[in-house]
């Protein structure tokens, strides 16, 4: 049924998942996946829309098996797979409808006739709208960054947080270097005081409250967006964006597009994400089994304590985060999925 | 197969690694959890296969080419193993060896095949996890074959205390490995002064991972040494005879904070087991290690118990699966495992399909699938359960044994013995040499060298009745050596007492035997030969066999002749000591089966001085002289010494 080339492909996908030695930025992740679907769509052989988005969702459940905690292969799966029915329903024209439309157009809807579109023209169409998407993806940290000017004024004390992780983070500060005067605090762990930029002064996660009094922005990279504006971030933002809230600081989330998740995680153990604790090896050896260190490399932020989110397309109040889901993904992918 | 032409690129920069992954830990005492024919590297450490864990790290190293060595009756388990695996590396084989029984045997047959092309990785052992990605380490172990082609050996030490406590000997400086512990006693050194000049750290704080950086010249010394069985001796070896070869050995010790643990028996698996769960191996993961294959689905966990904590965290998938045995601590259970309520589960390691009753007690266990255990067992401290067993409600399982649902086939593992339980279905299995399974002793290494040697000497103190007191280790193992000999060429057609005589040399040089001491063991293992108990059949064979006593009981005339003077006289000394050996080897058989042997005594002695003129006179009445006063034997040899007496009279008045 599947041909070998994808298979291999696949495989060669996974080979790169797995070898990387810490997690890579999360946009190269994306692209990786998008490129792996939009070749599953170019070889692979359709005769109805429904066979096309079974195949992915397919290629999609694989490539989650095998990296469960990597949100990312499945929103792009699904976005993917809803860009598939978009353009089914563009072929079909006016007039063709689906359960996920209002009531009224529902009432009048006639009957379906599904074999009767060009799955050819849809494929074409399809791989179309994929090489804009990539676009999207790769021009997604430029676009976060041009937004810094907006909300980074000058004389700002900005708290980051990850900074050495997030790519998207630093084109952010980056470019608000570029017409604005501020200063940085780069919040690190102790043993990487020396690491820090230049442009920021290293304090240490016990330094966040004193800091905190003259800090007017608190900016961090999430890793996952919630459909109820709740997001995934780098273990220990929520300490920072509790303390945020205390003294009535604004947090911002960075999170490009890809990275909301159209279904809510409401325990993000359950992704099973906790890294090592970073203790040596001899005394994990003598500890196993006897002792727990709970090392989870991601905190849920609530909804109430963000501010904005800063997405490529535009910033947006948590609540709106919903909205903004829909534009992604189709209902019916994510019951089915 | 990767074209040439990349191949070339990456010569320019630096030689290509191979990874050498022995695929087995040639121990026996894993036999009862494995399945006909299983290679060990199949058996699940959090449900996943232990070798995936091995190449997942290998994945995150430079190193692209990996030899999965097996023996041959493993290698066909290892199929789907390079299926998964094969498209992750540039080449990927799996090579069986025949009739390999140690890591020698796998590492002479690959450098016989020529896979080798240059230096290589060696992992001892499939159980070994590292969340190192080895560049530091690849980089000093390159750096110092470019400093000296004789730097053949990296081995690779984790910072951390070890279970038994082994030392090593390291230079400060530049890392090379002095001291090596010997192969008895992981805890002694032998230290020489110099070692104190020389900045020598003696360190018992590193933790031997089971991987070493070698050049091919371990590969030669390897087949050049028939013996070798696993990668110590030719550690002892180099180390042993530095000033000979110039070969060095160095050692480097991972960061602090990288862990690495090479399992080898079953206590260290689930301490590796518990460890990869508590994820302290990050990134080396049990949901990484999953290969694509496997259908295991989003947010589909490997099913673990852990402390109270974590397995709420974990509870989202399986707490409907277990939702009573909430007690549980630091086991991973297969998927389609059923737990009944009350169960208490801790270390253990389960495999799938098992039916697991309620208010059971288990801990310390390795269990493996399709097992059922009924209601209210208890089965504590080192259970060791083979596939498909239905557990006994009442019957009490020994102590030392596993626990197995059919005999065990003694021809290939001769170590295990098994018996059927008389009113259960069951086999229990144990080991030969009477020790558990659970642990190989107070070595980390297990090999069929060390295992050899403790049967030795188990089956000595069996014997050491056989023997009178007095003897130490080493005469006892030219005894059985001999004996083993002697018993092979007596049932060849064409007994060819020259060979025999090559193969007693050799093992008295071996053992290390004095003169004295062979002539007496040859003796009595002759007398213990299978017929030997008829007095007519052995006198048939003393004739039969007379070129071996003469060898070493008599001069010829011709030896003495080419002899000169002077030696002459220590040769007869000496040669008379063997005959007195001979007839106290005569002695201990009588000591030992004074009724049956008694009687034959005189007429052995006779026949072997009249007839096969194996004995002289002088000895035969020297040793008359030393028989205890009150013994019996010495009234049955009166008659043979009076009328040897009367004989020398005759002589002397013949004179």
């Amino acid at each position: 049924m599947e041909s070998n080339e994808i298979e291999s492909l696949r495989r060669s996908l996974v080979a790169s998942f797995r070898k990387r030695d810490s997690r890579e930025s999360s946009q190269k992740v994306a692209l990786q996946v998008i490129n792996y679907l939009r070749k599953v769509v170019l070889q692979e052989k359709f005769e109805s829309l429904h066979q096309l988005i079974q195949s992915l969702h397919r290629n999609g459940r694989v490539l989650s098996a095998v990296e469960p905690n990597e949100l990312i292969i499945i929103n792009i799966v699904l976005m993917v797979s809803k860009l598939a029915r978009d353009e089914a329903q563009a072929t079909k024209g006016p007039g063709s409808l689906t359960p996920y439309d209002s009531l009224y157009t529902l009432w009048r809807e006639i009957g379906s006739n599904e074999k009767s579109f060009n799955i050819k023209k849809i494929k074409k169409d399809l791989i179309q709208s994929i090489k804009e998407i990539i676009t999207e993806v790769e021009t997604s940290r430029d676009s976060i960054a041009s937004q810094a000017s907006e909300l980074i004024n000058s004389q700002d004390v900005v708290l980051v947080y990850s900074l050495k992780n997030s790519p998207t983070l630093d084109g952010f500060l980056a470019s608000a270097r570029r017409t604005r005067k501020y200063r940085v605090y780069n919040v690190v762990k102790s043993t990487e005081i020396d690491d820090s930029p230049d442009f920021a002064t290293p304090i240490q996660h016990c330094d966040v409250g004193n800091k905190m009094c003259e800090t007017t922005k608190v900016v961090l990279s999430g890793a996952a967006v919630f459909p109820d504006g709740s997001c995934l971030v780098p273990a220990g933002g929520l300490t920072i964006a509790l303390t945020a809230q205390r003294h009535s600081v604004p947090v911002f989330v960075l999170a490009a597009f890809y990275k909301i998740t159209p279904f809510f995680i409401p325990d993000p153990s359950a992704l099973n994400t906790s890294c090592r604790a970073d203790i040596p090896f001899d005394l994990a050896n003598k500890l196993s089994g006897k002792v727990e260190l709970i090392q989870p490399a991601f905190d849920i932020l609530p909804s109430q304590l963000i501010s904005l989110f800063v997405s490529n397309s535009s910033s947006l109040i948590p609540a709106h985060v919903n909205r903004l889901k829909e534009d992604y993904y189709h209902p019916q992918d994510i019951s089915e999925f | 197969m990767a074209p040439p032409v990349v191949k070339k690129s990456v010569k320019k920069e630096e030689t290509p690694l191979t990874a050498v992954l022995i695929a087995d830990i040639f121990d026996q005492r894993f036999t009862p959890v494995l399945r006909q024919n299983e290679s060990i590297s199949l058996l699940p450490i959090c449900n996943v296969p232990v070798v995936d864990f091995a190449l997942s790290w290998l994945l995150r190293t430079e190193i692209e080419d990996i030899l999965l060595v097996s023996s041959q009756r493993t290698a066909e388990s290892l199929k789907d193993v390079e299926k998964n695996w094969k498209p992750f590396f540039q080449t990927f084989s799996v090579i069986g060896c025949e009739g390999a029984r140690s890591v020698g045997d796998c590492l002479r047959e690959i450098h016989n095949r020529e896979l080798l092309k240059g230096d290589f990785l060696l992992i001892s052992n499939p159980a070994t996890v590292t969340s190192s990605t080895l560049v530091r380490e690849i980089s000093n172990f390159r750096k110092r074959r470019a400093e000296n082609v004789d730097n053949m050996m990296t081995l690779v030490y984790a910072a951390s205390e070890n279970r038994d406590k082994s030392v090593v000997g390291i230079q400060r400086e530049t890392g090379k490995l002095l001291l090596y512990h010997a192969a008895n006693n992981v805890r002694q050194l032998e230290v020489d002064k110099d070692h104190f000049y020389n900045d020598v750290d003696i360190r018992r704080d590193l933790l031997d991972c089971g991987l070493a950086f070698c050049t091919r010249l371990v590969a030669t010394q390897f087949s050049d040494n028939f013996d070798f069985q696993q990668r110590d001796d030719v550690v002892r070896e180099i180390l042993s005879k530095e000033d000979i070869l110039g070969l060095n050995i160095h050692v480097d010790v991972l960061n602090s904070n990288e862990a690495a643990l090479s399992a080898t028996d079953y206590d260290s698996f689930l301490t590796l087991s518990i460890m990869l769960v508590e994820r302290w191996f990050y990134p080396i993961t049990p949901d990484k290690a999953i290969s694509t294959n496997r259908r295991t689905f989003f947010p589909h966990v490997p099913i673990m118990f852990t402390s109270k904590r974590l397995r709420r965290r974990l509870d989202v998938y399986h707490r409907k699966l277990f939702p009573t045995a909430q007690n549980s601590t630091n086991s991973t259970i297969g998927e389609t495992t059923s737990i009944g309520d009350n169960t208490l589960i801790s270390r253990c390691i389960i495999g799938v399909g098992c039916k697991i009753g309620a208010d059971c007690v288990i801990e310390d266990a390795v269990i493996g699938d399709n097992v059922v255990i009924p209601d209210g067992v208890v089965l504590k401290y080192e259970v060791l359960i083979g596939n498909d067993v239905k557990i006994p409600e009442s019957e009490e399982r020994p102590p030392l044994t596993a626990v197995c649902s059919t005999a065990v086939d003694e021809d290939e593992f001769e170590k295990i013995v098994s018996r059927p339980s008389p009113k259960f279905d069951v086999h229990y299995w144990s080991l030969r040499n009477g020790k558990s399974f659970w642990r190989n002793g107070a070595r980390l290494k297990s090999s069929e060298g060390s295992d050899n040697d403790d049967e030795c000497n188990d089956s000595d103190l069996e014997e050491s009745d056989a023997f009178s007191t007095g003897i130490n280790d080493s005469t006892k193992q030219f005894y059985e050596e001999v004996l083993e000999s002697m018993e092979r060429i007596l049932s060849m057609e064409t007994q060819l007492m020259q060979n025999l005589i090559l193969e007693i040399n050799s093992s008295r040089l071996a053992c290390n035997v004095s003169m004295d001491d062979a002539a007496r063991n040859v003796f009595a293992a002759f007398l213990v030969l299978p017929g030997n108990d008829q007095l007519a059949q052995l006198l048939k064979l003393v004739l039969k066999w007379k070129p071996l006593f003469l060898n070493y009981y008599k001069s010829t005339e011709e030896q003495l002749a080419a002899k000169a003077p002077s030696q002459r006289k220590i040769e007869i000394e000496l040669k008379r000591k063997c005959q007195i050996q001979m007839l106290l080897a005569v002695e201990d058989k009588y000591d030992r089966e004074r009724a049956e042997f008694g009687p034959k005594v005189p007429k052995l002695v006779h026949f072997l001085y009249n007839d096969a003129d194996v004995l002289d006179e002088e000895a035969i009445l020297e040793w008359a002289n030393t028989i205890a006063a009150d013994s019996p034997l010495k009234n049955l040899m009166q008659p043979i010494v009076d009328w040897l007496q009367a004989e020398d009279d005759d002589d002397d008045d013949d004179e």
